[in-house]
């Protein structure tokens, strides 16, 4: 494998583009999400369910894309009739996720990163690999937009799939990049790695994001190289970096 | 003929074990009646309808409707009419604790601490995995969890036991996580009993504490070692609840073995 130079520093990208189209179609889709809010004025849960499910369908109908869940979940006291909301499509069958209180779930959900992050900062955000136990019981990476009605954060909209199906989808094109190129999150999480030792979920360089350098020291158990050049995927939270031994 | 022990003999009795005679009915009614025991499905809680919950379980409808009908026969359950309508647990305050009571009744101690062996064994694997897994932002909501405090004890599950499971989520393994929820209705139920002294449940707060400590400070062995003395902890308060011959009368405080002078290195 050639040792990467300035002709290949854009490589990363071409593993971000997935990821960054998957969020360009979804700001389309949450743009749709916030006109029905304004719309309605202050809908109710079957309101936003009707408007919601054909999309989610939609998405999951997608061969193209290895998508295990979707749809939208919404902000504290958005709707008129519930405190908190789940309007979500699973898998295959696209079966209703089942809540049998909202209460909780919504206390649960409000706290989580693929929740707040897109509350926070009004952009889309990758959360994962982490394990999902409250959706798919997998090892999930979820995307997630903000939905904005009237400026105002209304919900988030989002997908589900499995660390497994982007494992397959992109495994390839990192090996394209380097024989030990490894994709992280924005947490500097391994998503996934061409290096055998490097699996996913492994910390490898937290606080890549803050840093200023290229050149980066790795966190946690030895595996033989103690730093990694850092190619960040443009503004999305993600980078793809090759050990340096 | 001699029984044959090899392991690949073992391993095919555990692939064509008898599933049970017990109808699938009646496997549905476990399922439900265990998740009320485990305090997953509270007072109040609206049941999936037949439909979902036979695709929920994998059932035919007519089994889920028979588990339903058999539960409510039970008092467990309420069905309502109308647009707000639909199966609701029913559950009077101190049934739940009755109900783990007579299962734990029922348990040999040496049933009790296999079932602790098993639960030991996935908890403390997951906090080891944790240890060298989790980022700043875990360290975070596992804290969060803690200090949720005991107001919440009540309503789903521990403090504890959340925690715990948050933990098992840590270890990046789904199959972990998994086993540990699958797990944690089961003997995660029985240690709620114990979670209601709440001498008990204090110090095993502040055991979850030192857990976090040492998720925080990346010390695997630290936090695999504090999930045993949990588990031990709670095995110990169970059999002398067993062995207390006036269990009927909640919630009493006993005393919790102190397990740090255990741990010298």
């Amino acid at each position: 494998m050639t040792r990467p130079d300035s002709s290949s520093l854009d490589a990363g990208c071409q593993v971000g583009e997935f990821f960054s189209s998957l969020l360009g179609q979804m700001e389309t889709w949450s743009k749709a999400m916030g006109k029905a809010f304004e719309d309605f004025g202050s809908p109710t849960r079957a309101e936003i369910d009707t408007v919601i499910q054909p999309l989610a369908e939609a998405m999951l109908d997608r061969k193209d894309l290895p998508l295990v869940g979707a749809g939208f979940v919404a902000a504290h006291n958005a709707l008129s009739d519930a405190e908190w909301h789940m309007a979500w499509w699973q898998g295959v069958a696209q079966e209703r996720l089942l809540m049998l209180t909202m209460e909780s779930a919504g206390e649960t959900y409000s706290r989580r990163e693929w929740f707040t992050v897109p509350m926070e900062t009004g952009r889309g955000h990758i959360t994962g690999p982490y394990v999902d136990f409250l959706c798919t019981d997998e090892y999930t990476l979820t995307l997630s937009v903000p939905v904005l009605a009237e400026g105002k954060f209304v919900g988030i909209a989002g997908v589900d799939m499995f660390v497994e199906s982007v494992e397959k989808l992109l495994m390839g094109e990192l090996e394209n990049i380097d024989a030990r190129a490894t994709l992280i999150n924005g947490g500097g999480r391994v998503i996934l790695s061409v290096e055998p030792q490097l699996a996913a979920g492994r910390l490898l360089v937290p606080g890549w994001k803050e840093s200023i350098e290229t050149i980066l020291p790795v966190a946690g158990e030895d595996v033989g190289f103690s730093r990694v050049e850092l190619r960040p995927c443009r503004d999305l939270p993600l980078a793809v970096v090759i050990p340096l031994s | 003929m001699p029984r044959d022990s090899s392991p690949h003999q073992r391993q095919l009795s555990s692939v064509f074990a008898s599933l049970g005679d017990e109808g699938r009915a009646k496997l549905v009614e476990e399922r439900i009646v265990s998740g009320i025991s485990a305090g997953i499905l509270l007072d109040g809680d609206r049941l999936p309808s037949e439909t979902e919950l036979a695709a929920a379980l994998g059932v035919a409808t007519m089994t889920a409707r028979e588990a339903l009908t058999s539960l409510r026969t039970r008092g467990l359950v309420v069905t309502r009419r109308g647009r707000e309508g639909g199966t609701f647990i029913t559950l009077p305050q101190g049934d739940r604790a009755s109900l783990l009571r007579d299962r734990l009744a029922s348990m040999s101690r040496v049933e009790l601490r296999d079932l602790a062996i098993h639960y030991a064994a996935i908890a403390a694997t997951a906090a080891e995995l944790a240890a060298n897994a989790a980022d700043e932002q875990d360290i975070e909501i596992l804290r969060g969890l803690l200090e949720s405090g005991p107001h919440r004890l009540n309503t789903r599950g521990t403090v504890v036991g959340n925690f715990l499971l948050e933990l098992a989520s840590l270890s990046q393994s789904a199959r972990l996580t998994r086993e540990h929820v699958r797990l944690h209705t089961d003997f995660g139920s029985l240690l709620s009993l114990a979670h209601a002294d709440q001498d008990f449940d204090a110090k095993m707060i502040a055991l979850c504490g030192e857990i976090i400590d040492a998720v925080a400070s990346m010390d695997p062995a630290r936090a695999r070692s504090l999930v045993g003395d949990y588990v031990r902890s709670g095995v110990t308060w169970l059999i002398q609840d067993q062995s207390n011959p006036e269990t009927d009368r909640m919630p009493r405080t006993k005393a919790v073995p102190d397990l740090r002078v255990r741990r010298t290195s």
